[in-house]
Formats: C-alpha cells, structure tokens, sequence
C-alpha cells in the first residue's frame, strides 16, 4: 500500500458523485463542466467558511440619498453624528493564472480519464470559481514552451474555456524551458496554478517557480498523477512505452513494483519539499478521485493566505 | 516388456509439444505494449530477466501438453511387446540372427544405410525375451555380436560399422549364422540377411545350409540402379627395347547402373603425377578397353593408378593400382630340337619371344639336353616335343617345380612319354599316351573350353570362338591321374572327341601343363590361326611363378609369408632369419616372424603395400599394390526363392514359401498384428479427448484463481 494513498488522497465528500471525472467526462462543455464542478463543490459546502469575507472595506462617503440604509456605518453616526455610508472594495483586483501542461505524459489515462482532461476540468473549474470570486482571470498552456497565453481579464471566461477545450497534448514536455518561459512573462501578481504531472527535476523546477513567487505571486502547484503510475499495477511482462520519448522498456511489473514505489513517492515528496522550499504550494492529485478535493484545496489557500495576511506577497 | 510403435516416423510430431511453451515464451517475453507517461524512474531500476520466462498456469500448460503428446503416441500406433509372450512360456521367444553383407558392393548408392534402417526394423520387432545375435562377412563369416537379450549392443557394433573392400559370399555368412541356430534351444529361429544378392556371391560360395526349420528373411539391396565406373583390371604388355622395359599398359573400365553411355575421363597416375588422360565413353554392356602411350619402366620401379573421372560422380572405389618392377623379367627356357633343315619350333618361339603380359626373355636351348645349371634363375622350362629330362637335370628340374617353377610340355611326336622316367608320375596330371588319328578328315577342334581356367580366362566373349578355329589331326591320348597325391588336376580343355588337349597339375609351388599335340604346323594349323599367340603367351604366363609384379592382388586374398619374405630379401632358410614387415597403406606394419605359416589373410583395405625387413626401417623393401575384385560389380542378381532353397540344409528350402523379399516386411507383419489386437492407439485418443474435455474445467479455475489475485492486489 502506497504512503501517499494514507496520507495525501482525501475520500471524496458528499455530492462527489457530481464531480466524478467519469461523470464530467460525459458531460463535454467545458463550461458546463466548470460551472457544475463548482456550484456542486460550493453546494456541497454545508457552512462555507468563506461567507461575508469576500468583500474588504475600502472608505466611507457621506451618505446620499438613495443610498441603501443598510450600508449607513451606524457606529460613526453615533460618534459624529454625520452620515456615512461604507464602501467597500471587491476583490476584482486579484489575478489568478492557471498553467496547464498539455505535454503528451498528459495523455496517460488508466481509468478512462487521462490526466489533461484531468487537467482541464480542473483548470475549468479553477478559473470558474475564481471568476465568481471576482478575481481576473488568465490561463496558459504549455509543454516544452508555452503554446497558448490568455492574460489575467474578467472578461476572459470564455475564451479561458474555449482555449482549455482546444489544447490537445501533442509534443513532449520539458519542465524547465517551459516553466523558464513562463516567468518571463508579463504576469500579474496574482495566485498561479500550476496543473501539471512534474516529470522533471525537483531541484530544477522549484527554483524556476521559487522566482515567480519572489515576484509576488502566489502559487499553488496540482501534481496530477493516475493511479496507475502511483501503484504499477499490471502484471506479466509488458513492454511499456516512454509517451515523451517514444522509448520502449519490457518490464515485469510485479518485480519492478515496490522499487517503483519508492521512487515515485521519493520523487512527489522530494517534489513537495522543493516547492515548499520556495513558498509554493504543493498537492498531489490523484485523477481518480473528484475534483472537490483540489477546489477545496484551493479555497483552503486562497482562506489561509488571507488569513495569515500573507496573500499575494512572498513568504 | 516392451514397447514399439508401428509407425514410429510419427513420434517426430512430439517435437509440436514444444510449440505452446516456446509461443508462451516468446509472447511473454515481447508482452503487450503499454504507453507510459514516463520510464524516467523505470530505468532506473535493474531488469528481472529470469522471472520473465517463468510459466504461469503449470496444470494448464500440462494438461494440453499431455493431450497432444496422447494423440501424436496414438498415431504413432504404440505396440506392447513381451506380455502376449510372457502369457505363453516362454515358447515364442526366437533366436534371430541378423546376418549383414559388409563387401564392397555395399558401398554403392544407398545401399549400407538402407541395410542398417533393414537391420533397425529387425531389432525394433524384438520382443524382450528374444535373443539376437549379429553376422558379417565379405570373404568369410563372423559372428560379431554373439547372441544376446540385449538388442543395444547390436546397435552399438552397427554404429561404428562401415562397409569393408572384400568380396561378398553370401554362402560364408549363412554359414556363421547356421552355427549360432545350430547351438540355439529356441524353437523359433530366424535369419535375416540385409545384403545385395550379387550372383556370384552365391557361386563362389560354400558351406552347409541353415538348419530345417529356420526362416530366412531377406532384405535385397542390389535392386538399385547404383552408379559405378572403375577399371576391372589394368595390364601390361612388355617389350624389351634396347635392355629396357618397355610397358604398354591398357585398362578396362566397367560401368554399372546409370552410368554407362555417360563420357567419363580415364587417368594414368604414375609415383603421383598424373601422366595421360583419355576421354572416353562407357559402354553399356561390359567393359571399355582403354590404351595408354607405352612408356618406360623407371629403373627404380614405379607405383601406380588408374582412376575415372566423372564432374559430379565420385567414385566409391579407390583408383586401380598396380607397382611396375624392372627386375622381374621372367626367364624361360625353350628346349627346342629345331634344326635348320626341320625348323618346327619356329612358331612356339617366336609366339614366345613376343612376350606379353609377363615380361619374358625366352633362352633357347637346341637339342634335347638340358643341364643342371640352365635351371638356376629360370622360372619357367618349355620342352617343345622332347622327352622329359632324366637323370640330374630330370632331379633338379622337379625340385624347381616344387619349389615354384613352371613347366610346359608339349607332348609333340618327338616327346616320346614312354620313355619319360617313373620319377615324372608324381608331377604330370596323368599318362600321356601313344598319338591318336582324328576320325575325321576335318580333323578335331577344341573343344569344352573351361573359361574359368587362368589360361582361357583372357578368351571370354567372342573371343573364345577363335580356338575352336583350329584343326587337329593327331594328338596323344590322356589319362588323367585322377588318385594322384600331392597335387590337383585340371583339364582346362578337351577335343571335340572328348580327350584331353591342355592339362594341368599343381605341385608344391609350381604347375606342370601338358600340351596333348605339337605347336607346330604338321598335327595341326593352330599356328596358323590368330589364336596362337595369345594362347601360348597365357600359358607361359600361367606356368611361370607369380612373378613380382602381382599386378592382381585383391583384397581378400591369402599371402604366402614366405613368398613375401623372400621378396623381402630375407630367407626363412637362414639361421636367425630377421622378421619382416608388412606395411599395408594404413601404415600400420604387421610383423611376419621368421618360420611362420601362412598368415591369416591382412589384405583388407586396396593400396599400395610395402614388405621389408623389420630391423631396417629405411629399406625400400618390395612393393605390391591390392585392389578390389571387380567380378563383384557383375550384376546378374539372384532370386530370394533360389537363395532360399539353396540356404536350406542339405538343398531342402529353410522354411520353404516363407520367405520374403524384404525382411523387415516379416517383422513388421507380426507387430501390425499386434498392434491390432492391442488397439494402444484408440485407448490414446480416449485419453487425449478426456484430456481435452478437462482442459476448459482446468483452465476456468486456475484463471479464476490469478484474476482474484490480481483484483485483491489492486484494492489493497
């Protein structure tokens, strides 16, 4: 039995059937996705912990009729005996980016769900809830270089899904150069996801990603990977095909499996550990499971940073 | 018990048992192909290479295995041999032997391998209790395998066997096996003879028959169209030119089976350098003669061969060999009474001075005396119409005659035999007698040639027909001396009248031939006719000592040690006489010790041989070449029931009409009996269908065992 099965995979909460990946692969607009993933997630919530916290107090204004009285600051009326009214500011200043690795490692699917569609509900879904925070949003995807860039907008849901909808997995990927190209760019500061399987040298892309959080974003990586490359579960000999480099390798699963699983738990905790090393969240997804899990993973950050007051600035 | 298979050919189907496991093997080992996201971590980590073979599903695997190797047994039509014998007593068992032709003969076409798969037939019908034992012969049977329950030793001998270089008879190998039947408390016993049923490998055969009641099974190989061409002999005729020896050599070349009317190349080899080549075409009945440019005979003797030479042939047999000696000129001496006013002699001597096939220098002696000294170094004495000598000469002339030398008498008008000396009785084949008138004004002819005798040998044919061309008007009358001691008798022809013209007599190593009439023109025309010549020159060539030219030693034939010592240079006589060497082409010397007998015949491979004395091995010694006898290339056959009935004891038929052609024809009937009473193959195909009606119920529980493995290890 895998470490990472007991200690980093959440069962799926009530109402999960509705973000099965099974279910939503059925479902083919992107959109339609998106938004049931997230009113499902947000249903599901009994009591949201992020109730009345969405909007920040900005200044008062005196009070002009037709202003709503509700919004009358009492308390000052009391102390001046003058009309204000409270103005608070809505977090439309918040950029959130998501980046999608559409390398062909993507491709891989054990259970009928391959890890970039994976990938894309979950992105869907990011930037859907994002935008129903108020938040701009953006997205990007990439392999071995950046294939698609959609800036941080308000205005950019549709185009963010439709893009999303398009990206196929067609070239290898090679973490470095793209992530190296990726915070070249004129990004905002704002909150970055990253989706992506992290094939690639943890002491080489955390230090990529370290400096895109020291320019003031926040960042929070999805490591997707299948079950089925958390638990090589195949038996006999097979001859397995490398999806990046097209090499071929025949191995005996059931020879190979526990050294298997130590490495690849090494590499996510090693992985983990790196991006941690430079302020940048880490969680494991495994696809099988709904996507709850890592939308509430992401409102976890979004509520803790905003707690801590250490949102947007680097740690 | 034991078991044996009908059509064992069959059993080679077990080899497809191999197939699932090697398909299993190499589907495993190529597996089916998985698209990964990444081998970054599983290249990383060692190959199990051995694990990858490893079989699942073993009851599987066996079962359909198992059934497979039922069906091809059943096939295979399996027999059980021993129980039905072990349930009678015992009163079955046979006594077989196995009795295989090892001549020459055998090596041609396919006939040794199709004789030992005959053999293998033979010791594959054996039931255990059966006994069998194993004999060879070429020119003499051998029990080589005594008989044993043990069919494996047979094998073992077969399988380090080849066919020898000697003659075959058939007769001799009949013979070793009659002894083993004879000494035998089987009931049941039974020859097979594996061979070629060469004719005259029955003719030159003796020996008794086997015992009344033995079954002779045959399998005949010489049905074959097997290919030969070799030289049947090769020849010399000699002529002394200028002191020299001069040869003519001349071959005849004999094809057999596919090969005649194909053009072959015939090629003289002298001391290894090829000398002359001739392109020939091989007859279709009987032998091509082949002439080569005469030369002269090297002083220091040469060793020889004729061989022939087909693309895309090649000859079975060693080339023909033969060694040339300079220094065996024969001396004759010619007692002739001629006298320049009644010269009769005239025809004999000059036939003689012609020389032949034996080199011959002819010395004459006029008159009729003849010392004791003209008979030192002489090998052959021709009294043309003379008494025989008395006295001294008379005495040493008889010595030389027992000590090899060869006499010719022409018992002419002149030869008066009633005054020949009583001493003479012992050496001449019967009483000469008083001359006879012919009845006819034709005059007599010859007639009852006896063709297998040396002097008429070379008249075969056509050939034979020119001595019944000359007429004789007088002769003398011969009593053949049919109780005389120490020597055989031979009439090698007769007058048209019945009484004998030419007779011969062994004594001790030399031969006496009596001529019953005169070699000149006035008894008969025989020197008028061509035949002449020819005869005189084979009758010196017959009377005179083997000289040491043996061009004609063939495998198989007995050698005098003595003959081969004195050749040697070393006489038995001497005190302390050094032993010889004889060194056959192997290399391989065998010692001929001083004083011996005759040795056990060693001419068993063709070569070129050399004697010496054994203390000298540097001594070029005396050279002789051996070669195979031809006459076992005739291939008039014989029949198997002829065999049959002459095999049988005392002329009676061994088991008369049970005899057939192929012997492993006899030995397969019993088992295909058997094996149809037994019905081993139905019971097979039972157990094969069982098998496979099973093999759905086995394999359903052994996947259902690996698929729950498999799921409780996904789940955990």
């Amino acid at each position: 039995m895998s470490a990472l099965n007991a200690s980093d995979r959440i069962a799926a909460g009530p109402g999960s059937r509705l973000l099965d990946p099974l279910v939503l692969q059925r479902v083919g607009n992107l959109e339609l996705v998106a938004r049931g993933v997230v009113e499902g997630f947000l249903h599901g919530l009994h009591r949201s912990p992020f109730t009345g916290r969405s909007l920040d107090f900005a200044e008062h204004r005196p009070y002009t009729p037709g202003d709503d009285l509700r919004r009358v600051d009492w308390a000052l009326l009391a102390r001046t005996d003058r009309y204000f009214v409270k103005e608070f500011e809505a977090e439309t200043n918040a950029n959130f980016t998501v980046y999608l690795d559409c390398s062909t490692s993507m491709k891989f699917g054990s259970r009928g769900v391959t890890k970039l569609e994976y990938g894309k509900f979950l992105a869907a879904s990011l930037v859907y809830l994002a935008r129903r925070q108020g938040d701009r949003i953006g997205a990007v995807t990439f392999d071995d270089e950046v294939r698609d860039w959609i800036p941080c907008s308000a205005r950019n849901l549709d185009l963010i899904l439709l893009t999303l909808d398009r990206t196929e997995a067609l070239r290898p990927g090679d973490l470095g150069p793209a992530f190296e190209s990726l915070v070249t760019k004129p990004v905002k500061r704002g909150i970055v996801a990253v989706v992506s399987d992290l094939y690639g040298d943890p002491e080489v892309l955390a230090p990529i990603l370290g400096r895109l959080r020291a320019a003031g974003s926040d960042i929070v990586v999805f490591h997707l990977l299948d079950r089925a490359e958390l638990d090589l579960p195949w038996e006999g000999a097979i001859t397995m095909e490398d999806l990046e480099t097209g090499v071929t390798l025949p191995v005996t699963p059931e020879a190979l499996r526990e050294e298997y699983r130590e490495r690849i738990e090494r590499h996510v905790r090693e992985m983990g550990l790196a991006l941690a090393g430079v302020g940048a969240e880490h969680t494991l997804v495994d696809t099988s499971v709904p996507l709850d899990y890592a939308l509430y993973r992401y409102l976890t950050l979004r509520q803790e940073r905003r707690r801590t007051g250490r949102w947007a600035s680097p740690s | 018990m034991g078991l044996a298979f009908l059509t064992p050919l069959f059993l080679a189907g077990l080899a497809a048992l191999a197939v699932p496991v090697v398909i299993h093997l190499i589907r495993r080992h190529r597996g089916e192909s998985l698209a990964f996201p990444s081998l970054m971590f599983l290249r990383e980590l060692p190959v199990r290479s051995v694990r990858r073979r490893r079989l699942r599903d073993w009851p599987l695997l066996l079962v359909r295995l198992a059934a497979l190797a039922l069906i091809v047994l059943a096939f295979a039509r399996p027999v059980l041999q021993g129980a039905e014998e072990e349930e009678a007593g015992g009163e079955g068992f046979r006594e077989v032997v196995v009795v295989l032709d090892r001549s020459w003969t055998m090596r041609l076409g396919d006939r040794w391998e199709r004789a030992l798969e005959g053999v293998e037939g033979v010791l594959a019908g054996l039931v255990t209790p059966d006994r069998v034992s194993l004999v060879l012969y070429e020119g003499s049977g051998e029990v080589v395998v005594e008989p044993t329950l043990d069919s494996s030793g047979v094998r073992a001998v077969l399988d380090t066997l080849a066919p020898g270089w000697g003659p075959a008879r058939i007769g001799a190998g009949l013979q070793a096996a009659a002894g083993v039947l004879e000494a035998s408390d089987r009931e049941r016993r039974e020859v097979f003879l594996a061979g070629d049923l060469n004719r005259r490998s029955w003719e030159a055969s003796s020996g008794d028959g086997l015992p009344r009641g033995a079954r002779l099974d045959l399998l005949d190989l010489g049905d074959d169209r097997a290919g030969l061409a070799a030289p049947v002999d090769v020849s010399f005729q000699y002529q002394i030119v200028d002191g020299r020896q001069r040869a003519h050599p001349r071959a005849r070349i004999l094809a057999l089976g596919e090969l005649p009317g194909r053009e072959v190349e015939v090629v003289l080899n002298l001391d290894g350098r090829e000398v002359e080549r001739q392109r020939v075409e091989l007859a279709e009945e009987g032998a091509v003669p082949v002439e080569f440019t005469p030369f002269f005979v090297p002083v220091e003797g040469a060793q020889g061969s004729v061989s022939v030479e087909l693309p895309g042939w090649s000859s079975p047999l060693p080339p023909w060999r033969f060694v040339l000696s300079p220094d065996e000129l024969r001396r004759v001496v010619l007692v002739d009474p001629s006298t320049p006013g009644d010269d009769r002699g005239v025809y004999l001597r000059s036939a003689l001075g012609l020389t032949g096939g034996v080199p011959i220098r002819v010395e004459r002696r006029g008159g009729t005396a003849l010392s004791v000294t003209d008979l030192e170094g002489v090998h052959l004495v021709v009294l043309n119409d003379v008494p025989l000598p008395g006295g001294a000469p008379g005495e040493r002339l008889r010595e030389r005659i027992e000590a090899g030398m060869g006499l010719i008498v022409i018992a002419g008008p002149r030869s008066d035999p009633a005054a020949w000396e009583a001493g003479w009785s012992a050496f001449l084949p019967g009483q000469v007698g008083a001359p006879v008138e012919t009845r006819t004004e034709r005059g007599g002819r010859l007639a009852r040639i006896d063709g297998d005798h040396p002097v008429f040998a070379a008249f075969g044919g056509a050939g034979r027909a020119g001595l019944g061309d000359p007429r004789f008007f007088r002769y003398r009358s011969f009593e053949p001396d049919t109780a005389g001691a120490g020597g055989a008798v031979r009439i090698a022809a007769r007058f048209d009248d019945g009484t004998p013209a030419l007779v011969e007599r062994r004594v001790g190593e030399g031969r006496v031939l009596v001529w019953m009439t005169s070699m000149d023109a006035v008894w008969s025309d025989l020197p008028l006719n061509p035949a002449f010549v020819p005869l005189v020159q084979e009758m010196a060539s017959h009377a005179a000592p083997p000289s040491g030219l043996a061009p004609a030693y063939l495998v198989g034939q007995p050698l005098d040690p003595v003959f081969l010592r004195r050749r040697a240079g070393i006489l038995d006589e001497a005190e302390g006489a050094p032993p010889a060497l004889l060194v056959p082409p192997d290399g391989r010397g065998v010692t001929i010790p001083a004083g011996a007998g005759r040795l056990p015949p060693d001419l068993r491979e063709p070569g070129h041989y050399t004697v010496r004395p054994e203390a000298q091995p540097g001594a070029a010694g005396w050279g002789f070449a051996v070669n195979v006898d031809m006459r076992e290339a005739d291939p008039s056959r014989m029949e198997a029931s002829e065999l049959a009935a002459g095999a049988g004891a005392g002329g009676a038929p061994a088991t008369a009409g049970a005899v057939p052609v192929d012997g492993v024809e006899g030995s397969g009937a019993r088992l295909e009996e058997r094996e149809r009473r037994q019905s081993g193959w139905l019971l097979l195909l039972l157990a094969a269908a069982l098998l496979l009606a099973a093999e759905p119920l086995v394999a359903n529980r052994f996947r259902g065992l690996a698929e729950r493995f498999a799921d409780s290890d996904v789940k955990v």
